[in-house]
């Protein structure tokens, strides 16, 4: 369970459905009286009873009066809209919004009409909401509150990008409202800036405004945003008061986890993944994290083990075996890990971790035509499976070629890069393909899109290297080697960080005392 | 891991070549200034075909695809591939190692090798020994044992090699962790032998004893100076439209220096063209020279010595 593994759930959807009517009466106009009353004080004599049967809470008074003034005045915008307001106050809303439309088909930029009308069809999530929110903003684009329903709705339907433009411009409306508050933070972090995203859930945190249950939620919501963000140590920090408790949260120990891996702290990341398969031993999930964290550093005999128990509690996990056939390949136990991706295999055919484990095990074991046969027949039975064609091409290449292997090899990563032309590998691997048979314009231009794709990863590079080079274009090839000796002495790096650590199994106290 | 140095980009100029044990291997190219310009990753000889620093032991030199320039096989650790680098004449190097067969063999920590045409059909072979470093390994993964076999890739003379499991003979297959290997044609009998240096253990000689109707050459160089062999000399030999290159080096394979004799497998032709180098880029041409006999080239006079098979060297 390495960083950006994606298994966090994001922060909002936690609280999608809590929240979410909370913002629908958040984010209103307060008073649409104010903006009818003083034009219709001089036009009717209700009009100086109306507006003070509505403030001191008499719609009924208040609608009985409008009727009367509108069977003498049948065309007056604003009696229709204060009838609409009286109607909304009665919680009448269908028929306040009929009003509304009537105030609006007499003078269709009357403003409190759009107002009041928009309020109704937002609240009860009208599809005419937006048209009409719309239109007050055409009328006055600095509306805050009109900015903070349409944000709100973006929001509703996923659409953060627009919600964050609306966001943005309805400051006025949303400060100090912690519903909007929590829309803007979660919609940040969906808009991979995590860094804000962790401002705003800290100011949330600061504003208290909810209960503790809720407040547990801003914490977590606050230390993925920080995890996001890569301030790990942060992230720790507001999550361990959330994991003291007992039972401890699954998710609060898996995002722990994270965090203590990514900040380094690996005998703090064993503790909090042996915990969470102790509170949670029918989760997978916590004996991959502890089996990959035992892969990183080495400890293939202390990862087997946890694969075992894992096993025991979570038996036909199609995960668990994959990952067991990896260590036992890793320990040289090749019959084992052959016999583990042939489980997968037949428990999931579709999975190419099977398939790729398989593979590669018979190729680690000289049987490298059999492992051809294999993936040229899921080849042909995936044919749109890019890793089952990337493998396939990779076993060709690595036999050695004649001439229709590789022509079988360059179909395959021509499907492969079909179906994933994002993914930098297979570039990779058609770019090297072209280079062996000297196609330089082809095989340079794949290389170069696959270093574009991921310019850390080395193996591009040096072949774009050599094929600038063979190409003749000397002071390119001369740049990328200092690239490649960068990423080197990067990846050098990376390496000596991680044999920083080699985890081992506790003695046990009895065989430790008797030594 | 080990040096070795010959001219590969033929411009007369020796250049040094070293294997990097898990750092770019290096190329050091001759500024014909009395300085050298390290061009291992621009000229494609520093890494693994994945762009990966390898374990650099062993480094074998020789002509393998006879197009009269020198190659270089490297030998690296179990679980990864050796390489051969093929060399385009100006000391640019393509990796050629899954293409050429190679990728097929990575049980074996590798050492000393060389590029050696044991079988007499022409294009040279590839024979490398073979042993894990630490002893203790095989007790918990019986998959990397400490002592295992020699490895024989015969060339197909097609740019491509197969690996001969047990066809070899028992010498190759028998297990041992090995370390240097020097090669040579220690019985004089026309063929290349390979003294090899195993960890806590005799050392073995492997004896070449082919049987065959195919022709050999061998080429012992003599400079102007006195007989020892000029390191940097180099021999080509021309036969039916073939060209090989061999230059006498001082030291390859892994700590070992081999015999300085220059062997060359000439398959069906009964004689070949013979093209000295000396130190210094003096030309010296020798035509049909009758095969299966090792001949002494002196700088300036051609052939003063010939020696059939069996030649037994008098004592002074």
């Amino acid at each position: 369970m390495t960083k950006g593994s994606g298994h966090h759930r994001p922060a909002a959807r936690r609280g999608r459905q809590a929240w979410g009517e909370g913002v629908v009466t958040g984010v209103l106009w307060l008073v649409a009286v104010a903006a009818v009353f003083p034009a219709a004080a001089n036009q009717s004599t209700a009009g100086d009873v109306i507006p003070g049967l509505l403030r001191s809470g008499d719609p009924a008074g208040a609608l009985k009066l409008i009727d009367e003034a509108l069977a003498l005045v049948p065309r007056d915008v604003r009696l229709w809209t204060l009838r609409g307001l009286a109607l909304t106050q009665l919680n009448r809303v269908d028929e306040g919004l009929e009003a509304y439309r009537e105030a609006l088909s007499l003078e269709p930029a009357y403003l409190p009409a759009l107002q009041g009308a928009a309020q109704i069809e937002y609240r009860t999530r009208s599809p005419e909401a937006e048209r009409t929110l719309e239109r007050i903003l055409a009328i006055d684009p600095f509306n805050a509150v009109a900015h903070a329903m349409l944000g709100t709705l973006a929001y509703d339907r996923q659409d953060c990008g627009n919600a964050l433009g609306h966001f943005e411009r309805a400051d006025a409306a949303i400060r100090g409202n912690p519903h909007a508050l929590w829309q803007v933070a979660h919609c940040l972090f969906v808009e991979s800036r995590p860094a804000e995203a962790a401002e705003r859930f800290a100011q949330l945190l600061e504003a208290g405004e909810f209960d503790a249950r809720w407040a547990d939620l801003v914490v977590f919501n606050l230390a993925l945003s920080l995890y996001t963000a890569e301030r790990h140590e942060q992230a720790i920090a507001a999550l361990e008061p959330l994991a003291s408790r007992e039972p401890p949260e699954r998710d609060v120990l898996a995002l722990l986890a994270d965090a203590y891996t990514a900040d380094q702290q690996v005998e703090q990341a064993v503790a909090t993944l042996r915990r969470a398969t102790t509170a949670y031993p029918r989760d997978e999930q916590f004996y991959v994290a502890l089996a990959a964290l035992c892969l990183e550093h080495e400890s293939f005999d202390l990862g087997r083990e946890v694969i075992e128990i894992g096993l025991q509690n979570v038996p036909g996990s199609v995960r668990l075996y994959a990952l067991r056939g990896v260590f036992h390949a890793q320990l040289g136990a090749f019959d084992q890990a052959q016999a583990d991706f042939e489980r997968v295999a037949q428990l999931e055919p579709q999975q190419p971790a099977a398939i790729a484990g398989l593979s590669l095990t018979l190729q680690q074991t000289g049987q490298m035509e059999q492992s051809i046969a294999i993936l040229r027949e899921q080849a042909r039975l995936h044919p749109n499976d890019d890793v089952i064609n990337l493998l396939f091409a990779q076993a060709l290449l690595r036999d050695g070629l004649n001439d229709a292997a590789l022509a079988e090899a360059q179909d395959a990563l021509l499907r492969a890069v079909a179906v994933a032309p994002r993914r930098a590998m297979v570039r990779t691997e058609l770019g090297k393909l072209y280079l062996r048979t000297d196609q330089l314009d082809e095989a340079i231009a794949h290389l170069q899109k696959a270093v574009e794709l991921d310019p850390s990863d080395k193996t591009p590079t040096y072949h774009l290297l050599v094929a600038l080079r063979r190409a003749g274009r000397q002071a390119e090839a001369q740049e990328l080697v200092v690239r490649v000796r960068a990423l080197l002495d990067e990846e050098k790096a990376a390496e000596i960080s991680r044999n920083r650590f080699r985890l081992v199994k506790a003695e046990p106290e009895a065989e430790r005392k008797q030594r | 891991m080990t040096a070795v140095s010959a001219d590969f980009n033929n411009d007369r100029w020796p250049d040094i070549y070293v294997a990097g044990d898990s750092t770019p291997s290096q190329l050091f190219m001759n500024e014909r200034n009395g300085t050298f310009a390290e061009e291992g990753l621009l000229r494609g000889a520093a890494l693994s075909e994945n762009g990966v620093e390898q374990a650099g032991m062993g480094v074998a030199l020789g002509d393998y695809d006879r197009d009269g320039h020198l190659d270089l096989f490297k030998t690296h650790f179990v679980d990864d591939t050796n390489v051969l680098y093929r060399n385009d004449g100006t000391g640019n190097f393509e990796d050629v190692t899954l293409a050429a067969g190679f990728g097929v063999e990575t049980r074996y920590v590798g050492w000393g090798a060389a590029l050696v045409d044991l079988d007499h059909d022409g294009p040279p072979d590839i024979l490398y020994v073979t042993g894990n470093v630490y002893p203790e390994v095989e007790r918990t993964l019986p998959a990397y044992p400490f002592r295992t076999p020699r490895v024989v890739f015969r060339n197909l003379g097609n740019g491509r090699f197969e690996e001969l499991l047990d066809e070899a003979g028992p010498g190759i297959a028998a297990a041992h962790s090995s370390r240097g290997a020097a090669f040579g044609d220690i019985d004089n009998d026309g063929d290349v032998d390979a003294v090899i240096v195993n960890l806590n253990d005799m050392p073995s000689l492997l004896r070449n004893d082919l049987n065959s109707p195919r022709h050999w050459l061998t080429v012992k160089l003599e400079g102007r100076r006195g007989p020892a062999a000029p390191i940097g000399a180099r021999v080509t030999v021309l036969a039916r439209g073939i060209r090989e290159v061999k230059e006498t080096l001082s030291q390859s394979s892994f700590y070992a220096a081999d015999d300085q004799r220059l062997h060359f497998g000439l398959g069906t032709a009964s004689s070949a063209d013979v093209e000295v180098r000396w130190l210094g880029g003096r030309m010296e041409a020798l035509k049909a020279v009758a095969a299966d006999q090792f001949v002494v080239i002196k700088e300036g006079r051609g052939i003063i010595a010939r020696f059939g098979p069996g030649w037994v060297p008098k004592r002074d």
